[in-house]
């Protein structure tokens, strides 16, 4: 906040020959109580006011000013009175009422209109800011300090009332830390060890698999020579195309792509399915003959 | 088309007497109470009338059981990563052992009365054609 002031500050200065400023003059603050004791503290955008404010709890401090555009009185767009914990940069605004012929603006602060985080805090600094639009350069001038002063069961009641409001905890409405998230790991295969076991479990399945057709069961490897005689090229035709659709999907799988698959498909596959209905129509004869 | 009674004797008469599954318990038997002899009942009608190409096509599906075992235990004992290779290759045993059964029911002679219009060449070219694409869908799903 204060080197953004110190910018526009001497943007300001530089800029105010170029174009306007918003600045103020004949300012005033004043802490005004009902007893009647009233303090009158006078400031400028160069002289902020040297001690600290104290406000009571029955106490008002109101803000008087001229807003001047440059050399003219005027009404910018925005004018307000900020109130800022200068640790934990957590402020609230006042916007100040400005009469637009005379440029006369003022603004009230009282222990009403603040949260109960910045009444429990030991010290707020006090800066008006000036905006609007057009080429005039804003202002944010540091006024001063003020000092809210409670008496203690208004204290404790405010401490209860801001833990109530912000859950019990120092949560403030700033930039939380930094969360380092920790992210599961990727999932991994397993080792390669059991993955080589199952497989070997599965071949073994295989290989009974073979051994349960043509020992035990007895393949029917006599009827081989029988069928080839018959048909000589359609069953070797029919395994090696059955064989090679086999293989064509082994290249897809390590890589091909789906459209020389389909390619590689249309190729055998009609031959397959010749060469099939070929000889299966020469099983259908042996079977009908009862040589099966 | 020649005349059904040239089919082979062994086929005809026990099959007469089974039923598509492995058969019931043999009537003419002592009747057996306990389940061991039950089940040596029944393994033995099998192994009597069930012919030899439908024992052929049983030792596949027996195979195929095996293997689904196997897939289910590495997935349960190693982790389902990468999921779909696990759910492809699940799926190509099932589904095999799915058009097995089926290849079963079509050329087992016993059924011969209610597949009258598939002959178990046709459905052994079904078989086959079917398995090829559940191949290629499974290769596919593997990534």
């Amino acid at each position: 906040m204060s080197s953004w002031t110190f910018f526009v500050l001497a943007f300001s200065s530089l800029a105010a020959a170029a174009s306007g400023a918003w600045t103020f003059e004949d300012a005033q603050a004043v802490v005004a109580a009902k007893g009647g004791k009233v303090d009158a503290y006078k400031f400028s955008p160069t002289k902020p006011i040297k001690e600290a404010i104290s406000l009571g709890p029955k106490e008002i401090l109101k803000v008087s000013l001229t807003i001047k555009e440059d050399s003219k009185v005027g009404r910018p767009h925005q004018a307000f009175l900020l109130v800022q914990e200068p640790e934990s940069k957590v402020e609230a605004f006042f916007p100040l009422t400005v009469k637009e012929l005379s440029g006369k603006g003022k603004v009230d602060l009282s222990h009403k209109d603040l949260p109960a985080f910045l009444l429990t805090a030991p010290s707020l600094s006090l800066s008006l800011v000036l905006g609007s639009f057009g080429e005039s350069a804003a202002s944010v001038v540091t006024i001063g300090n003020v000092e809210p002063s409670l008496d203690p069961t208004a204290k404790a009641l405010l401490e209860k009332q801001k833990q109530k409001d912000i859950g019990g905890e120092t949560v403030i409405y700033k930039a939380k830390d930094e969360i380092r998230h920790i992210f599961r790991a990727d999932p991994q295969s397993p080792p390669k060890i059991i993955t080589l076991v199952f497989l070997l479990s599965v071949l073994a399945g295989l290989g009974g698999l073979f051994v349960v057709w043509f020992p035990i069961l007895g393949g029917n490897l006599s009827h081989l020579p029988r069928a080839l005689k018959a048909a000589p090229v359609s069953h070797p035709l029919f395994f090696a195309s059955l064989l090679s659709l086999e293989a064509i999907f082994f290249m897809y799988y390590t890589q091909w792509n789906l459209f020389q698959t389909l390619a590689g498909m249309a190729a055998i596959g009609p031959v397959a399915l010749f060469s099939g209905s070929r000889a299966l129509r020469e099983v259908r004869v042996r079977r009908e003959k009862g040589e099966r | 088309m020649p005349p059904k009674k040239n089919l082979s004797s062994t086929q005809t008469a026990p099959a007469a007497a089974a039923s598509t599954t492995s058969a019931t318990p043999t009537p003419h038997n002592a009747s057996p109470s306990d389940p061991l002899s039950i089940l040596g009942g029944i393994l033995n009608t099998y192994s009597q009338s069930t012919p030899q190409r439908t024992k052929l096509i049983d030792a596949f599906l027996g195979f195929l059981v095996v293997t689904g075992v196997l897939q289910f235990a590495y997935c349960v004992v190693a982790g389902n990563y990468p999921f779909n290779a696990f759910l492809a290759g699940f799926c190509a045993t099932v589904g095999q052992f799915v058009l097995t059964a089926s290849l079963r029911m079509q050329s087992d002679p016993a059924n011969k009365s209610e597949f009258a219009s598939v002959s178990p060449e046709r459905a052994f070219a079904d078989f086959v054609f079917c398995s090829v694409i559940l191949h290629l869908f499974c290769t596919n799903f593997i990534n």
